[in-house]
């Protein structure tokens, strides 16, 4: 689909033309053509439309000015620089994995050996253990940049295993929605990463909340469309401080003891799936965290 | 009992680590060191060993550098054909790695030396938390050390080793159950 034929089809009757057309736009699209996505965007009533809408404005909003490009053959489609970007981070967190971490088991055995009984409490092993713990989220990256193994599973039943690791006290003030059950195929490793991510971080930005949690201060919704399928996470939190996307970049946190790996973690992930994660103010306050990923 | 314990790692620091802790490890043991996939096989094919500890990315032979998991994943199933209750403790950067999985396979439990307690055949170390390596390794060597527990009567009979252990796992294993001696005896082993 060409640029021209994409913005025109942002006017087609059909839902399933103008979701294809916002899509396109998001490859084909220019920064130029902004302002007029926007107002279809604040128009558009079919969700995953408006979805993809939001999507691709958030594309051609980050994108960089191109620089003038002299060979033709330089044009390379988003799809592919994400699975190039993919492989990437499979092949560094590998060597990372491989090379780095084996010289750092060697100092934790020898700093243990020397210590001794001092060991237990030192700075030694707190540090060691933060070094450990970075490794530990870089084997997590690594995984969600490899290769999907799609498979048939209940993404309701997924939800609710990750619900089980949350007390009562914490439940009562999440709700689902969606159906039960709500059979995909995916890869359920890397849609694991992604739904605890988004649920870890409402739930932490409830809690952090002062005031008093109503049944619906978290809400998990799933559903699939002709396309892709979704899971979304709205909390009512403090939202969002700061320019969104550098909360997606590697070792970006502002909760203390962490170390930021999460949302790159699940943006890898549902990317590995060919989709997108979107990270967005909700509109009563709070925040709301949008995966979508291809069937 | 002595331990017999082949270790086939290529990379230098961790062989010199390794020795202290097998040496450290609280029992006799016996280490053969190799540092590649042929002289790996070869050992194999010539000795017992009780216990394997493997570097999975190791080259073909001594002086080459093709460095491969797969060199470390035959090494691994040439153990479990040919000695299949040999324990394996596998070294790794990354035990999610995709060649693990067909190894995972292979894991199970059994009580190899009759402890009276079932315990991986195969487990899997990330390098990173190789100061977990001693414990690992010296459950196996105590493991192996308490079979002296178990007298044997060879009567001038010459056992190889892996014959010798089997008797003593066996007594062991009836011992543990409360049978009486006199069907150990007959085996030749004396509690």
């Amino acid at each position: 689909m060409t640029r021209e034929e994409a913005l025109d089809n942002l006017k087609a009757h059909s839902a399933h033309v103008r979701g294809l057309a916002a899509r396109a736009l998001g490859d084909v699209g220019r920064r130029s053509d902004l302002p007029r996505l926007r107002k279809v965007q604040r128009e558009e009533t079919v969700t995953y439309v408006n979805y993809a809408l939001q999507e691709t404005i958030r594309r051609l909003t980050h994108e960089q000015a191109p620089a003038p490009s002299t060979d033709e053959a330089d044009v390379v489609s988003d799809d592919v620089r994400k699975q190039i970007y993919g492989k990437a981070m499979e092949w560094i967190t590998g060597f990372l994995l491989h090379e780095i971490s084996s010289p750092i088991g060697l100092v934790r055995l020898a700093a243990k050996r020397e210590l001794g009984e001092r060991w237990e409490g030192s700075g030694t092993q707190k540090h060691l253990e933060s070094v450990t713990r970075v490794f530990d989220a870089i084997e997590v990256l690594k995984n969600a940049a490899s290769v999907p193994r799609p498979q048939e599973f209940d993404l309701s039943a997924l939800v609710d295993e990750l619900l089980d690791d949350y007390g009562p006290e914490i439940r009562e003030w999440i709700s689902t929605i969606g159906a039960r059950p709500f059979v995909i195929k995916s890869d359920p490793s890397l849609v694991r990463m992604v739904a605890v991510n988004g649920i870890r971080n409402a739930v932490e930005a409830q809690q952090a909340a002062s005031e008093l949690q109503n049944s619906h201060a978290v809400t998990i919704s799933w559903g699939d469309s002709d396309v892709d399928y979704w899971l979304a996470v709205m909390d009512h939190g403090a939202g969002l401080t700061g320019p969104i996307e550098t909360a997606f970049e590697v070792g970006n946190s502002t909760k203390k003891d962490h170390i930021g790996f999460g949302l790159s973690i699940a943006r890898q992930a549902v990317e590995t799936m060919i989709g997108s994660l979107t990270l967005e103010p909700a509109k009563q306050g709070g925040a709301l965290y949008t995966a979508r990923w291809r069937k | 009992m002595t331990a017999h314990i082949l270790v086939v790692e290529d990379d230098e620091s961790f062989v010199e680590e390794l020795k202290q802790i097998i040496a450290d490890s609280g029992g006799p043991a016996l280490p053969i060191f190799v540092t590649n996939r042929d002289d790996a096989v070869a050992k194999l094919e010539s000795n017992f060993f009780d216990f394997a500890i493997l570097d999975l990315k190791i080259p073909t032979a001594l002086g080459t550098t093709d460095f491969d998991p797969e060199h470390g994943k035959y090494v691994f199933f040439h153990i479990r054909k040919v000695s299949p209750g040999t324990k394996i403790l596998v070294l790794t950067g990354s035990p999610s790695d995709d060649f693990i999985a067909p190894l995972l396979v292979q894991k199970h439990d059994a009580d190899i030396w009759s402890e009276g307690a079932k315990i991986d055949t195969i487990e899997f170390l990330k390098k990173i938390e190789l100061d977990q390596a001693p414990e690992k390794i010296s459950r196996v060597v105590s493991a192996i050390h308490a079979l002296s527990d178990i007298e044997l009567h060879t009567n001038g009979l010459n056992l190889s080793t892996g014959e010798d252990r089997l008797i003593r796992i066996f007594a062991k294993h009836f011992k543990a159950d409360g049978l009486d001696g006199s069907r150990s005896r007959h085996l030749g082993a004396k509690m």
